[in-house]
């Protein structure tokens, strides 16, 4: 259990580099057809995944998608890299 | 020095002092950093000869990694400056089904900036510090922008023109770019682009039904043209990163990349009798200028000062760096929630 008390606003906002933007990484997997696998559209940053859903939305919108997952970077484990 | 360390080192490339302390990363995985010595440009160019792309910082040299950034922020500045430079002439739309089309752009060039910096940020770039806490000089997109869009007219121009610098610049890069994560991120931008441009034809075609509506497109072709022709930077004989073709960041050169886009370009307003400083020339079968080129250009005015004549390069780079009337404006725009929103938190 987590007992440390959370950091105030002023010590957020004094930490170095930004902690507005969020911080965590998402994967973003999408394909438009049935008979088509998931492929690898981009990555969006959000530290919530329901915000994750939207700005994965919005931002990788250019095809008619029917289906679109996110996927926690830092769960990807890699078996062959490029 | 380590993969670890170098990832983070700060160099002495303009733009880029003091952006590099964010945590680069490892690929798409969990898998700590290798902490190994960077690849040599040698080694970088070997996978690049086998048709291996470059998918991670792993897999570049310093040089790389240099030449990589600088034209990712280019990209992302010029993607990101856009939005409040398009976000003006916008209000000024005809009716709702326009204004619409038009924010749907700046979602979509908001969208193509957010692509790029995400991608700096995986290769160590601390982009909050590069979109919040840069001197807006030191932002990195095409002077064009910096004249103000004020009109709807003026709007459409610069989809028909701006955009479709955009679209060649990009599509070079999506065919050419060696940097794995960028190329395939290009097909949504290439995509977009394309409707941008398109937006910006068919709005040249409705308003050239109209006296008013062809007198105020000629006046923005007569300033926008050669801003246009002035984006794709520097003559190749004048070009000072040579490495980015060696690379493979771009495929065309400035010079090759500047008739591209003239060809459609020139086309077009000649399809809708528009007069155009350029033409074809049959004989080089290339498109000419018809006036002195480079020129001094009055931003107040919206004036080209074709009876100075020509001026050198340097003098044109003089203007770029100086940056132009809109630079400060569009910029304090961009920073200007993140900064009032970290003063209010800091007071707390």
């Amino acid at each position: 259990m987590n007992t440390s008390p959370a950091p105030t606003a002023k010590q957020q906002s004094s930490e170095a580099g930004g902690w507005i933007e969020d911080r965590k990484l998402w994967e973003v997997y999408a394909r438009r057809k049935y008979d088509e696998p998931l492929y690898q559209v981009g990555t969006v940053a959000a530290d919530d995944p329901d915000l994750g859903r939207v700005y994965a939305r919005t931002i990788f919108n250019e095809f008619p998608w029917i289906e679109m997952v996110l996927i926690p970077r830092d769960t990807i484990i890699p078996v062959i890299e490029a | 020095m380590h993969r670890l360390e170098w990832a983070k080192f700060s160099t002495e490339t303009a733009g880029f002092r003091g952006y590099d302390g964010a945590e680069a990363t490892s690929r798409r995985s969990a898998a700590p950093m290798s902490d190994a010595p960077p690849l040599t440009d040698q080694q970088v160019l070997e996978r690049i000869k086998n048709h291996q792309l470059i998918e991670s910082i792993e897999h570049m040299s310093p040089a790389y990694l240099e030449g990589i950034k600088r034209i990712l922020t280019v990209s992302a500045d010029t993607e990101l400056i856009s939005a409040p430079a398009y976000y003006n002439p916008a209000r000024a739309a005809p009716s709702l089904n326009p204004f619409g089309s038009a924010l749907a752009i700046i979602q979509d060039e908001l969208g193509h900036a957010h692509i790029a910096y995400r991608l700096m940020r995986d290769l160590g770039v601390d982009i909050d510090a590069l979109i919040y806490d840069r001197d807006p000089a030191k932002f990195k997109y095409p002077y064009a922008f910096d004249v103000p869009l004020t009109t709807w007219v003026e709007l459409v121009m610069a989809n028909a023109f701006y955009d479709r610098a955009g679209f060649v610049l990009l599509s070079d890069v999506f065919g050419s770019s060696t940097f794995g994560p960028w190329k395939r991120a290009l097909v949504k931008v290439d995509k977009e682009e394309t409707f941008h441009l398109r937006h910006g034809e068919n709005w040249m075609r409705k308003l050239s039904q109209t006296t008013e509506g062809r007198r105020e497109i000629q006046r923005a072709i007569d300033w926008m043209f050669l801003l246009t022709v002035e984006w794709f930077g520097l003559p190749d004989d004048k070009k000072r990163h040579t490495e980015q073709l060696g690379f493979g960041f771009k495929g065309k050169s400035n010079d090759e990349l500047r008739q591209i886009w003239m060809s459609t370009a020139v086309p077009l307003c000649e399809s809708l009798n528009y007069s155009v400083p350029a033409h074809f020339d049959q004989a080089t079968e290339r498109y000419v200028l018809d006036v002195p080129f480079p020129l001094a250009f009055d931003a107040e005015n919206k004036r080209w000062l074709i009876d100075e004549g020509e001026i050198t390069w340097d003098a044109v780079l003089g203007r770029w760096k100086a940056r132009g009337p809109m630079n400060q404006q569009y910029v304090d725009t961009i920073q200007r929630g993140h900064k009032e929103l970290k003063s209010l938190l800091a007071a707390a």
